[in-house]
């Protein structure tokens, strides 16, 4: 790393140099030694750490907290995310914040069988394109389904959150909700931009 | 040059060592990476914007994220500054030079080299080039849109030709407007003043389905003549219609936008022809009229977060009348594709080609004239762009390059280096090295242009009689070239406080500079002799300056946003025309050393806000117009949920002041006076 940086800091005092193609072709060359590196150094978590997500996170609390609860579900609510996680820690902290009592756990699964143990389940953006299985498979299940892919709501997921005006917005499928056997708060469904019946 | 590299370099440890002695006290006192948000109401959560800019990529990326100085102003940026026009709106943002020449003539640049023909700065609606190839510029009469439906405008400072281009040296433009989804309903404005006479505007939405969703607009205005300095009347009043659409079509993953304008322009203008050539005649005074209309064809097709597809084109057309100065069609087509795709884990991968054609139609004037009168053509690129994420959260590396083919200089090469480092969640730095090019325009190449006689020129002269100009175009021209140096921090003191420093070295070489030929004799109507000019590529230059943007709120309802920017320029050319060359020779005395811009956003209640803003530019050397600080405020009043009216001052400090002087067609200086305009808008 520290080659490029001072490989750039030398082409802006040899800045006459610079103007040759050479030195582009030294940043390439020392950027081809970096490559190996980078592909080693890290696994997974491209850290999309951004204001997006942290949001949405907090969003997610709130979901958790007005929905209405059947009374055998007890105390923490498993919240499990399906699909590549673009949160970073965000949605592990809610873990700490206990909202309108309900204690809320992660749990990131990457097989459905492993969806027994959750009442809320996150659908990743990269899962979208299997919703129609997932929900084939949540059928008659007390799980609230989340996402944030354009139109998941009227496929069937209970509440879905989209952009509009740089603002993050949320639809809720009531009939969905329901079947899961679970009620959605007055509050939530007035603050919704749309509601399917 | 006086600022030596060893400087440089010192300056630029001395910055970095000073914004790690900030990152590291920063990181003793803070928390890891707490999330503030956990605390907000859903109410509040809902009013949180996610604010992405796409100019830098052509992607959205986080603000805080990029590494180029980028600035946006939004829609309640714009509706909060009373501005009537794209042009006002650019003086919010740091680094901008926006100088008001007559009602309808803007001269506009970034970082320099302001001039009503600035030519080193790439301008894009929707993503539709509105850089006019013919002269290489923007005119800013002909880009307009209902303001209400503008989203934002992302102000990128420093060269981006990497992504977007040939052009795009100084700087880029891209305003972006609402999408259909977000406009439905029906917004009806009005209102008129004293320099804005009367404006009106109307637009509705609705949906055809769930999946489509429409706009259609129109919009008109009349704004005053100016006055001259000499206390005339310029007759340089504009009158304007305007009517377009907007259909979304969204469909799975695939979303598809048609949008289109139309326009009619009437303006006006009094030229000063006392300095011309001596075989000049006719009135001084031209009326004329342009209209033009564009419509542009968009696919995208989002396959996952990291992985997408957009395919777009569209045709653009303008007719321009004004007799007796300039009279010209011009119309391009433009297809463009790019892919994004990840590949392995850390490499975030975007590849794009693109086709354009110009074909333009000079009538001769006895002003200027081109040779040949028409002509097409033709600019081919292809551009590949790698996000690289070194250290996941922490460091980013961003290489580019594009390669454009066009007719007058083939290839060009235009490569960038950005690094991004963001220490902690509340800080980042970011530096970059980037090459820009600036293509000779049609007219540089082709152009016949009576010119002035000024007293810089009364050396030359071997005999007691004027001297006058004129300027022959060049076909052996070569672009102009920038390499330029970036270095920048961003931090988060909270949510409610950002501030946001950017510094720069520009260097220029292979400059366009104007070279004299043989003096002859002319003998009509009286004897006077004429130096012929031309065009060649051997000046250079550089600039240096740093941006500073700062944005607080202190309370729901108050808002602080100020700006300040410091541009150091040094231009070497031929010394005969430095004084009357203001594109290349005068450069570095036509733009402003010091920009200061203060605004402040207080909603005393729910139904009135009140808003000021406060700016200061310091003297234009080169025209010899002083500094001025002036004063604009709107004030709102929301009677009803769907009901405003508002009243704007603008310019309000002094009845009267300068700003620039147009160049090349030598429009007569004017003043650009204080107005007060009322207005009321409907929504439902």
């Amino acid at each position: 790393m520290d080659d490029l940086v001072m490989h750039l800091f030398r082409g802006q005092t040899a800045k006459h140099t610079l103007t040759t193609i050479k030195n582009w072709i030294g940043v390439i060359v020392v950027t081809s030694v970096l490559f190996p590196a980078t592909l080693l150094g890290q696994s997974s978590d491209l850290g999309n750490r951004s204001i997006e997500y942290q949001i949405k996170a907090a969003f997610i609390a709130n979901f958790i907290a007005f929905t209405q609860w059947p009374e055998n579900i007890t105390n923490p609510i498993t919240l499990c995310l399906y699909g590549e996680d673009y949160f970073g820690d965000h949605l592990d902290q809610l873990q700490n914040k206990p909202k309108a009592n309900y204690q809320i756990q992660i749990q990131r699964i990457n097989n459905l069988n492993q969806v027994d143990s959750c009442q809320s389940l996150f659908i990743s953006k990269s899962s979208i394109d299997q919703l129609e299985y997932i929900l084939d498979y949540l059928e008659n299940r007390t799980v609230l389904t989340i996402a944030d892919s354009p139109n998941a709501a009227k496929q069937g997921v209970a509440i879905n959150m989209d952009i509009n005006n740089e603002k993050i917005t949320f639809e809720i499928n009531l009939r969905a909700a329901r079947n899961a056997n679970l009620n959605i708060s007055s509050k939530l469904l007035q603050l919704a931009i749309s509601v399917y019946q | 040059m006086t600022l030596n590299s060893k400087s440089i370099r010192a300056l630029t440890l001395n910055i970095i060592l000073v914004l790690l002695v900030i990152s590291r006290t920063h990181d003793a006192v803070s928390q890891s990476t707490k999330n503030d948000y956990l605390d907000l109401s859903i109410e509040e959560l809902m009013n949180i914007k996610v604010t992405d800019v796409t100019s830098v990529s052509r992607r959205s990326q986080k603000l805080f994220e990029v590494p180029s100085a980028v600035f946006v102003i939004s829609q309640d940026d714009i509706r909060r500054s009373g501005v009537t026009s794209i042009p006002e709106a650019l003086r919010m943002a740091p680094g901008v030079e926006v100088e008001r020449i007559g009602t309808d003539k803007w001269a506009i640049s970034i970082r320099g080299f302001n001039g009503r023909f600035a030519n080193k700065l790439q301008v894009l609606m929707d993503g539709r080039s509105v850089y006019n190839p013919l002269f290489a510029g923007v005119q800013w009469d002909l880009q307009d849109t209902l303001i209400e439906d503008i989203e934002r405008i992302e102000v990128i400072r420093g060269p981006a030709a990497s992504v977007w281009g040939a052009n795009a040296v100084n700087g880029v433009i891209n305003i972006i407007t609402k999408k259909a989804a977000d406009t439905q309903g029906t917004l009806l404005t009005a209102g008129g003043g004293s320099f804005e006479h009367g404006f009106v505007g109307a637009r509705h939405g609705g949906k055809i389905n769930e999946n489509t969703h429409y706009r259609v607009y129109s919009k008109g205005f009349t704004r005053d003549n100016l006055k001259s300095t000499n206390g005339e009347n310029v007759l340089d009043s504009w009158h304007s219609a305007r009517g377009g659409f907007r259909l979304d079509h969204g469909r799975g993953i695939d979303q598809v936008t048609l949008q289109g304008d139309i326009f009619y322009n009437a303006m006006g203008d009094t030229l000063d022809k006392s300095l011309l050539s001596a075989h000049l005649h006719g009135l001084n005074q031209a009326r004329g009229h342009s209209e033009g209309g564009n419509i542009r064809l968009r696919w995208d097709r989002t396959i996952s977060d990291k992985s997408s597809i957009m395919l777009q084109t569209y045709y653009d057309r303008t007719d321009y009348r004004l007799l007796t100065a300039t009279m010209f069609k011009a119309e391009s087509f433009d297809i463009d594709f790019q892919h994004r795709f990840p590949l392995f884990n850390s490499h975030d991968l975007t590849w794009g080609t693109n086709y354009r054609m110009y074909h333009n139609n000079f009538y001769d004037t006895e002003l200027i004239s081109l040779n040949p009168r028409k002509q097409t053509n033709h600019l081919a690129s292809v551009f590949a762009r790698d996000e690289i994420t070194l250290i996941p959260d922490h460091l980013r590396l961003t290489l580019g390059v594009r390669l454009d083919h066009n007719d007058f200089t083939g290839l060009e090469v235009q490569p960038d280096a950005r690094l991004a480092w963001t220490p902690h969640p509340d800080h980042s730095i970011w530096l970059s090295v980037a090459r820009a090019v600036r293509t000779p325009s049609r007219a540089e190449n082709d152009v016949l242009l009576n010119t002035r006689t000024l007293d810089p020129l009364i050396s030359l002269s071997p005999l007691p009689l004027p001297i006058l100009p004129y300027i022959a175009g060049s076909t052996n021209l070569n672009s102009e070239k920038l390499l330029a140096y970036e270095l920048g921090y961003r931090h988060q003191f909270s949510q409610q406080a950002t501030v946001d420093i950017a510094t720069f070295y520009n260097d220029y070489s292979q400059l366009r500079d104007l070279s004299a030929g043989d003096i002859w004799l002319h003998s009509k109507p009286s004897p006077h002799l004429m130096l012929p000019t031309t065009f060649n590529n051997q000046a250079s230059g550089y600039a240096y300056g740093i941006e500073l943007s700062a944005d607080w709120k202190p309370f729901e309802r108050l808002r602080f946003q100020g700006n300040y920017s410091f541009l150091e320029m040094q231009i070497h050319s031929n010394s005969i025309f430095k004084l009357i060359d203001p594109t290349t020779g005068g450069a570095d005395k036509t733009s402003p050393r010091h920009q200061i811009a203060f605004r402040s956003n207080y909603d005393l209640s729910d139904k009135l806000q009140i808003n000021l803003w406060l700016r200061y530019r310091s003297e234009i050397p080169l025209y010899g117009i002083p500094d001025y600080t002036t004063l604009d405020t709107k004030l709102i009043y929301k009677p009803k949920r769907n009901l405003e009216l508002f009243l704007v001052g603008q310019n309000l400090f002094s009845q009267n002041h300068k700003e620039f002087v147009s160049d090349f067609i030598f429009s007569v200086p004017t003043y650009i006076p204080r107005g007060i305009y009322a207005g009321i808008q409907l929504q439902f």
